[in-house]
C-alpha cells in the first residue's frame, strides 16, 4: 500500500503544473515572416487561439501599414471563437514595384470581447507581422512553414500500438501492454503539457456550469430589491448621480441597468445616466472602466465621488454601499 | 480477519474525501484530474471531474492527451481500486451497502452504455448533458449552492435531486448500485482491472469454496471465480473474511498468465465432489 500511496503522490505532483494564467485569446501570424518581392503579393493568416472556457465575440483585426505596402482586406472580423478553438483570418500583403528591399513591420491591432457569468470585458491586443521585401523573389511566396504532424497522426499511432498490446495480451503475453500504456502516460503528459492542456482542463473546471446546478435562472432573472434595501434607499435625502457604463455586446449589463432603474424609481434623489462605452470611450477611460486596453462592464460610478463598482455579483449590497446606505 | 486492511481503506477513503473538499484551505482549482467521480462545481472542489472534463473535450474537439495520460496512469495503478479506496461517491455507496445482493450479469454492462451515451450526448448537443443528471453534481454542487443561497429550487435543481434520490434508493436496495450499473468513471477504470497493479490474487490450493467471500462482496461478485472481474473494486472485503487466506490483495504487475481457468476447473471438481 505504501507503493500505491507513493505512486498516487507522484501522479499528483506531475499533474499539478502551476503555470501562469493565459489570456482568453492569443494571437499569432502564419508565416512568422512574410517574404515578397517588389510588385508582388503574399498571403498571411492571423490566427486567434482561445485558451479559456469563454466564448470570444466580435474579434476585429485592423492594420497599421508602412508606406509601400498594402493589406487586403484592410480589416477582418470573426464573429465568435468558441472556447479552446481557433479562428483564422486570411490577408494578402502587396508591395509596390518601387519599394526598396528591406525589413518592414505591419502592426495588427486586435479588439475582442468576452463575458463571464457576471462581467463582460473588451480587450485590445496587438501583434507585429515582419515583412521581408527582397528583389530575389520572382513570385508570391507563402512562407516558411514549419513541419507539424497532422492532428490524427499521434492518436492513430496510439490506437495501433494499443491494438498490438491488446492483441498480445489476449494471447497471454501481458508485458507489452504495460509498455504501450506507459508510452501513453509519458507521451500524453509531455505532449498534453506542451499543448497547455492542463491549463485547458483547469479553465474548464474553473467555470461553474450554472445551468447544471440551478443557478442560471437566478442570475438572469430581473433584479428584485429586497425590502430591507428598499427601506434603506428611502433614507437618501440628497441628490446622487449614478453613471452606468454598458456596451451592446455585454450580456450582463441589462441586469445592472434594471437594478439602477429600480433604485431610481424608489428614491427620486437618485438619478442615472447610461453611457455606451463603445461610443464614449473617453468618459469610460476617465472613470477607469477602460484601462490597460481592457474594458470591463457593467460598471456603475457614483458621479460625485468617482467610486465605481463592476459586475453584477452581489450587486444589491454593493450598490447600497456605493450610495452610502449599505452596511 | 484482516482488520488492518479495512482500516487502511477507511483512511484512504478519508484522503479521497479530503482531496475532494480541499477547497476549504482556500486554494483554487488545480490541474489535477480526480481519480473518481467528483463534481468540479462543488464549492470546495480543487480537482477536475474526469467525466465532466471528457465531455468538454468532446465538445471542444480536443485530442485529450493530458486526460488519457492521467486516466491510463490511474488505470495502471489501481483500475477500479479507486472506486473502492478513494472515490467519495464510492464511499457513500459503501456506507449504504446494506444488502449485498448478487444481481450482475448483463446488467453490470449498463455502465458502459452510460459512458458511451455521455460521450455521444456531449457531441450531439454540444453540452455537458450527463452533468445535468449526475447525482454526484446534485449532492456536491446543487444542494450546497442551494444552502449558500446561490441556487434556487428550479427545474435543473429538481432534476438533480430526483436522480440523486433514485440513486440513493438504489444503493440502499442493492449495495454499490451506482458503482455496479451506472458509473461512467467506473466503466473507464474497469477496462484496466485485469492489468492494474492493485489486484486480487487467488490461491486455488487454499480455497475451500466456502462462499464467505461472495457473501462479503459489495459488488455482488463471487471472488473465488471472478477475482479479476471488471466489476471488482478491489475493496478487499473478500480478503478480510477469508479464513484460509486464499484471496489476497496485492500490488504488482499482472504479467503472469491468467489462472482464471484453474478455479473454474477446481470449482467443477468441487461441485462434483460435493454431489
Amino acid at each position: 500500500m505504501a507503493k500505491l500511496t507513493l505512486a498516487i503522490l507522484i501522479i499528483a505532483v506531475i499533474s499539478v503544473t502551476v503555470l501562469s494564467q493565459t489570456p482568453v485569446l492569443t494571437f499569432s501570424v502564419e508565416p512568422t515572416t512574410v517574404y515578397l518581392a517588389p510588385g508582388r503579393a503574399a498571403q498571411f493568416q492571423v490566427i486567434a487561439t482561445s485558451g479559456a472556457a469563454y466564448t470570444a465575440d466580435d474579434v476585429e483585426v485592423s492594420f497599421t501599414i508602412p508606406p509601400g505596402l498594402s493589406v487586403t482586406p484592410q480589416t477582418g472580423t470573426i464573429a465568435k471563437i468558441a472556447p479552446f478553438t481557433k479562428g483564422k483570418l486570411a490577408f494578402s500583403v502587396t508591395a509596390t514595384a518601387d519599394l526598396p528591399p528591406g525589413k518592414y513591420t505591419i502592426t495588427a491591432a486586435v479588439l475582442y470581447t468576452y463575458c463571464t457569468a457576471t462581467n463582460c470585458f473588451q480587450l485590445e491586443d496587438s501583434l507585429t507581422i515582419p515583412v521581408r521585401v527582397t528583389a530575389e523573389l520572382t513570385g508570391p511566396v507563402a512562407t516558411t512553414k514549419s513541419a507539424t504532424l497532422p492532428p490524427w497522426a499521434l492518436p492513430t499511432l496510439g490506437l495501433v500500438l494499443l491494438g498490438v498490446g491488446i492483441g498480445l495480451w489476449t494471447r497471454g503475453i501481458k508485458a507489452p501492454i504495460y509498455f504501450v500504456l506507459l508510452l501513453f502516460v509519458i507521451g500524453g503528459f509531455v505532449y498534453g503539457i506542451k499543448l497547455r492542456q492542463p491549463e485547458q482542463a483547469q479553465g474548464i473546471a474553473s467555470v461553474l456550469c450554472t445551468s447544471c446546478v440551478g443557478i442560471e435562472a437566478v442570475q438572469h432573472a430581473p433584479p428584485h430589491l429586497s425590502d430591507a434595501a428598499r427601506a434603506a434607499l428611502k433614507q437618501i435625502t440628497s441628490n446622487i448621480d449614478l453613471v452606468v457604463f454598458y456596451a451592446p455586446w455585454c450580456h450582463t449589463c441589462p441586469y445592472a441597468e434594471a437594478m439602477v432603474k429600480d433604485v431610481a424609481a424608489i428614491n427620486p434623489h437618485v438619478k442615472y445616466t447610461f453611457v455606451d462605452v463603445s461610443v464614449d470611450r473617453a468618459r469610460a477611460a476617465q472613470a477607469g472602466v477602460i484601462r490597460n486596453n481592457r474594458t470591463i462592464v457593467p460598471a456603475i460610478m457614483r458621479a460625485d465621488t468617482g467610486a465605481v463598482i463592476f459586475g453584477i455579483r452581489d450587486l444589491e449590497p454593493r450598490l447600497l454601499q456605493l450610495l452610502g446606505v449599505g452596511k | 480477519m484482516n482488520v488492518r486492511l479495512s482500516l487502511m481503506r477507511r483512511i484512504s477513503q478519508g484522503f479521497g474525501l479530503l482531496l475532494g473538499l480541499f477547497g476549504f484551505t482556500g486554494i483554487g482549482m488545480t490541474h489535477i484530474i480526480f481519480p473518481g467521480l467528483h463534481c468540479y462545481a462543488c464549492p470546495l472542489a480543487v480537482t477536475i471531474c474526469p467525466i465532466g472534463l471528457a465531455q468538454n473535450l468532446v465538445i471542444y474537439g480536443t485530442v485529450p492527451y493530458f486526460w488519457v495520460a492521467t486516466i491510463v496512469a490511474y488505470g495502471i495503478l489501481a483500475g477500479r481500486g479507486f472506486c473502492g479506496w478513494f472515490c467519495p461517491f464510492g464511499t457513500l455507496n459503501d456506507l449504504l451497502s446494506f444488502r449485498k445482493v448478487r444481481i450482475n450479469g448483463i446488467a453490470s454492462y449498463s455502465k458502459y452504455a452510460v459512458l458511451i451515451g455521455t460521450i455521444i450526448a456531449a457531441w450531439m448537443f454540444a453540452d455537458t448533458m450527463f452533468c445535468k443528471v449526475c447525482p454526484v453534481g446534485g449532492l456536491e454542487a446543487s444542494i450546497p449552492y442551494l444552502f449558500l443561497g446561490v441556487a434556487s429550487v428550479n427545474r435543473p435543481f429538481l432534476l438533480h435531486l430526483g436522480v440523486l434520490v433514485a440513486v440513493l434508493a438504489g444503493m440502499v436496495i442493492i449495495s454499490r448500485f451506482w458503482c455496479r450499473y451506472l458509473c461512467p468513471m467506473g466503466a473507464i477504470l474497469s477496462l484496466f482491472n485485469r492489468i492494474s497493479f492493485l489486484h486480487l490474487t487467488l490461491n486455488p490450493n487454499r480455497c475451500s469454496w466456502c462462499g464467505d467471500c461472495a457473501k462479503a462482496c459489495p459488488m455482488g461478485l463471487q471472488p473465488q471465480e471472478e477475482y479479476d472481474s471488471h466489476n471488482c473494486t478491489k475493496c478487499g472485503e473478500c480478503t478480510t473474511v477469508c479464513t484460509m487466506d486464499a484471496i489476497q490483495l496485492t500490488f504488482s504487475p499482472q504479467v503472469e498468465r491468467s489462472r482464471r481457468v484453474i478455479p473454474l476447473l477446481l470449482n467443477r471438481e468441487h461441485d462434483q465432489g460435493g454431489s
